[in-house]
């Protein structure tokens, strides 16, 4: 199953796009309290939304984003049908990507 | 579905482009410079963080931009923020968390028409100022809250 929801709604000339991506967003400062070792670091570093092959954001996170990270975004010329993508990829290398069509 | 890194790095071709112009010189002072990255999330402060991201532009307040955090914080653990602006010639975007242990937060290139218009959630280690910045062509703009914290988090 995917670890990113799409919600995508029109305004207008505009489009927001909500996401909800899964992933722990490991700070890399907690220890583990029954063996007392340190967690490591494992969290997003990029983000990319993408309408019709055009990039429309692109992110670079640090570890200072909350656990299973919510974002939201607007871009204009969103027509019923298009695509939008959601990739990101974290510190670990694991990956993952989404697409969901503007209703 | 999974993403290669190869795939992923294709489709993130705008950005190799866009390294390939600074590497070239043609983009002179941007908050998202490749370079920089690397060194604004490493950097310990948050005076430290934003100075390295502007770089020798200029940081001047602003009360253009919209920022939406709450002031009383009950979990730092999940802090939701919304930015916005109606300003033209904004190109990134960057959260600063001024006691976290990685104060950069994030950085957020908006472009090829997406609006000026962000939510998050931050991670908040303790009650700290949290500062905006915008990238323009020219200057920083940048707008900051005070949040206060009652319970912490484990520490971004």
């Amino acid at each position: 199953m995917s670890s990113i929801k799409i919600r995508l709604k029109r305004f207008g000339n505009a489009t927001l796009v909500r996401m909800l991506i899964s992933h722990p967003m490991e700070t890399g400062q907690r220890t583990d309290k029954q063996s007392g070792n340190q967690i490591p670091a494992h969290h997003i570093r990029q983000l990319i939304i993408v309408h019709k092959e055009r990039t429309v954001a692109l992110c670079n996170l640090g570890p200072g984003i909350a656990a299973d990270p919510y974002f939201a975004f607007r871009f204009q010329e969103g027509k019923p049908g298009d695509l939008v993508t959601v990739s990101w990829i974290d510190n670990h290398g694991g990956s993952d990507s989404a697409t969901a069509i503007i209703p | 579905m999974s993403l290669s890194r190869r795939t992923f790095l294709e489709r993130g071709t705008s950005l190799g482009l866009l390294t390939a112009a600074w590497a070239a010189g043609l983009v002179t002072s941007d908050m998202l410079r490749a370079s920089i990255l690397e060194d604004a999330f490493a950097a310990k402060t948050g005076d430290q963080a934003a100075r390295i991201l502007a770089g020798e532009l200029k940081i001047i307040p602003s009360k253009e931009i919209e920022f939406n955090i709450p002031r009383t914080a009950e979990n730092g653990a999940n802090v939701p923020v919304t930015i916005s602006s109606n300003l033209e010639g904004i190109r990134s975007i960057a959260i600063v968390a001024e006691k976290n242990p990685v104060p950069l937060v994030g950085l957020f290139r908006l472009e090829n028409g997406a609006e000026i218009y962000l939510q998050a959630r931050l991670k908040l280690a303790r009650s700290s100022h949290v500062t905006v910045l915008a990238n323009t062509d020219d200057q920083i703009l940048s707008i900051r809250q005070y949040v206060k914290v009652t319970v912490g988090s484990c520490g971004p």
